[in-house]
């Protein structure tokens, strides 16, 4: 218990508190448990948290429909958009629910992780909120520019993890194991001090 | 597809001959494929342009009683001009381009007689259009004027929907045209011809008040005396007169109305949009001239070899198939004009989403990038045949849409006697024509004016960052600076506004894993 509130629905009311600093006009708060199956009906199931908010970019603004478990710092919350220029397509990297893909899970989770070890918890939680919104942002301001210059395929000037858990896992181990995971730590942890 | 050479009548008459087969053989046609019939004409004659000059508060009206005005004066001066071509068989539409007429008459010598000719029909003509469309429009009225030149032209008709004008290829049809958009431009009440044809009249040579303007020779045609004997001219100019007050009182009584779509969803098709009933968008013109086409058939023309000629019309059908890349590749709502000679022309509209506002961000430099392809991304989906007349061809652009107007343009279907002419007026009209014609625009380059520059996202405008010499108020990109403005953007990362500070995260970097095995 924090204050009197269950831990689990503290931490979701928090990592809220953070996203609504990068995010305008968000809607009520909707808190559910989630759906489950006939076997796990006696288990304690997680709240899920979610709300609607604007995420302004220069020139425009545009909905963002954010969803989210009670370890925010562990799975990426889910973002959902509607913006008409959205081109729900696995090449893409949105679904065809307009699920946007904007981190790799494992990658957000041992970041996170490994950000413990330096920050404290608003810190890790202000951190994720910020990601979570100007990368959903990002991706969705994406998908514009590539409907203003007719772009038939993802650029390669534009980062992406490779398809699949498999491959996006194989990249990932590569890159701790060459130390660049370590170094992505060192800095933005060095970005951070004034 | 079926090529025919034909004479010139034939191509000029191609609608009204059309309409006669069509009725006659209605029995045979659901037996029938139908297949594009392009008709070609090898012909040598006097090309003539009329342009009509008014204020951009009328052409580029905003207001639905001034947009009404203007393509009403637009139908009027097709309208007189069909009611000359209906009387004088010699005199032939080849096509109705809003303000611009491009006409030929159907003399194949050069001299005195004819010259003679050109100038009594120029002459009635602007007198009709003086005293028929000036009265009406005094306060936007700027003037009335003409260009010719004579000689050899291939003419081709396609046939295509909306495509009722006739292309020429050669410098008779393209030196007038282009000395139209030339600064200074032709006296109002004048006729240029180039100097070498002026010199074969006598008319001409004694003429009072002729005066040289470069190579050209400008005459002036507006109020000369009329003969105490009415000629067939005259008796024309009465018929158009009186036709034109006819019309007047006929639209009195319609009370017509201009729709003015509120977004592209709302765009009526164009093959209903008549002058009474017209189809209103807000978007950008573009309009794309062949680089060295003309020289091309010049120097066949001069090799006197006709497989060369027929050779160059055959690539030259080729090269108008080309634009269908480009349209497919823009994905976005677009309406074709006709060729305009050697001229692919088309307005592009916003997407659903966006507003006009939203497209003049970038819509300039994307297309024009598109366009000229300097990385073959769009040349890659085309066939290979299609891929190579692609890359043996170069293109100058011109393309804008304005600030003041907002885009406004009018697209309306214009009938003459016998033919139909899909016409675009606006300030985007006229100013991507001025733009793709100034003078020092190469290939593979694109020109905009400084109302569509200061609108230009960042990266843009540096592309489009002037041009040495050339018109003021233009500017010009190369194909390589727009791709260069492109990857930039590219590059660019998107900052969000926050009332938070933004702290450190990892840079962008999306994902992708089917939803069954993993969640993103």
């Amino acid at each position: 218990m924090t204050n009197g509130i269950p831990r689990g629905l503290n931490n979701l009311l928090s990592f809220a508190l953070s996203l609504d600093g990068y995010v305008e006009n968000a809607s009520s708060w909707k808190l559910a448990r989630s759906i489950t199956t006939p076997n796990n009906l006696l288990k304690d199931v997680a709240p899920t948290l979610s709300f609607t908010a604007d995420v302004v970019v220069p020139d425009r603004s545009f909905s963002l429909a954010f969803s989210f478990l009670d370890q925010p710092l562990h799975y990426a919350p889910q973002v959902k958009s509607s913006a008409p220029w959205l081109r729900r397509d696995i090449d893409w990297h949105v679904y065809d629910d307009g699920t946007l893909c904007w981190a790799y899970p494992q990658h957000y989770f041992e970041l996170m992780r490994a950000l413990s070890n330096h920050l404290d918890e608003p810190e890790l939680l202000q951190t994720a909120a910020c990601w979570c919104v100007s990368k959903s942002a990002e991706l969705v301001q994406r998908h514009l520019i590539a409907e203003e210059f007719a772009l038939k395929t993802w650029p390669q000037e534009w980062d992406a993890w490779p398809h699949g858990k498999d491959a996006a896992q194989a990249q990932f181990d590569e890159m701790k194991r060459r130390g660049k995971f370590d170094a992505e730590i060192r800095h933005l942890l060095a970005a951070r001090k004034p | 597809m079926n090529l025919s050479f034909q004479t010139i009548n034939a191509l000029a008459n191609r609608a009204q001959s059309r309409q006669f087969t069509a009725s006659a053989n209605e029995s045979l046609r659901s037996a029938v494929n139908t297949q594009e019939e392009v008709l070609i004409a090898d012909t040598t004659g006097y090309h003539l342009y009329g342009d009509l000059h008014t204020t951009l508060e009328l052409s580029a009206a905003t207001e639905q009683d001034k947009a009404n005005l203007f393509l009403e004066v637009l139908e009027d001066l097709a309208g007189i001009v069909s009611d000359f071509a209906r009387a004088n068989p010699n005199i032939l539409i080849f096509e109705v381009q809003g303000e611009r007429i491009h006409l030929f008459l159907n003399r194949n010598q050069l001299n005195t007689q004819a010259i003679a000719e050109l100038i009594e029909f120029s002459a009635y003509f602007t007198d009709a259009v003086y005293e028929t469309i000036k009265p009406k429009i005094e306060k936007y009225w700027a003037g009335f004027c003409m260009a010719a030149d004579f000689g050899r032209a291939i003419v081709l008709s396609t046939g295509r929907d909306g495509d009722d004008s006739l292309i020429s290829l050669g410098n008779p049809a393209n030196r007038p045209a282009k000395r139209m958009t030339r600064t200074p431009q032709v006296q109002a009440g004048h006729l240029a011809l180039p100097y070498e044809i002026a010199e074969k009249s006598d008319e001409v040579r004694n003429a009072d008040g002729r005066y040289a303007v470069g190579d050209w020779i400008e005459l002036n045609v507006k109020g000369r005396p009329r003969p105490t004997q009415k000629s067939a001219n005259e008796i024309l100019l009465e018929s158009a007169l009186t036709n034109a007050r006819l019309s007047v009182n006929a639209r009195h009584g319609q009370g017509r109305m201009v729709t003015f779509a509120a977004n592209a969803a709302e765009i009526v098709p164009t093959s209903g949009a008549t002058v009474d009933n017209p189809t209103f968008v807000e978007a950008f013109v573009i309009r794309a001239d062949l680089d060295r086409f003309t020289v091309r058939v010049e120097a066949a023309f001069a090799k006197k070899d006709q497989n060369a000629i027929k050779s160059l019309v055959l690539e030259f059908l080729q090269i108008m198939k080309l634009p269908d890349a480009f349209e497919n590749y823009m994905a976005r709502p677009l309406i074709r004009l006709p060729w305009a000679g050697d001229c692919y022309n088309a307005i592009l509209l916003a997407k659903d989403y966006e507003s006009y506002e939203a497209m003049r961000d970038y819509l300039p430099g994307a297309a024009s990038l598109r366009w000229l392809d300097p990385d073959g991304k769009v040349n890659a989906t085309r066939d290979q045949n299609l891929a190579a007349v692609a890359l043996a061809n170069k293109w100058s652009i011109g393309v804008a849409g304005g600030e003041e107007s907002k885009g406004r343009l009018l697209v309306a279907n214009i009938s003459t006697w016998h033919r139909r002419f899909l016409i675009v007026a606006g300030w985007g009209a006229r100013r991507s024509l001025d733009a793709q014609n100034a003078k020092g625009l190469s290939a593979g380059e694109s020109a905009l004016h400084d109302e569509d520059y200061a609108e230009l996202d960042d990266a843009y405008r540096k592309a489009f960052n002037g041009w040495d010499n050339g018109p003021t108020d233009y500017r010009k990109a190369t194909a390589a600076a727009l791709k260069k403005a492109e990857d930039e953007k590219l590059g660019q990362k998107v900052q969000v506004v926050t009332r938070t500070p933004v702290v450190p995260v990892p840079s962008s970097r999306p994902y992708y894993d089917k939803r069954d095995t993993a969640g993103s």
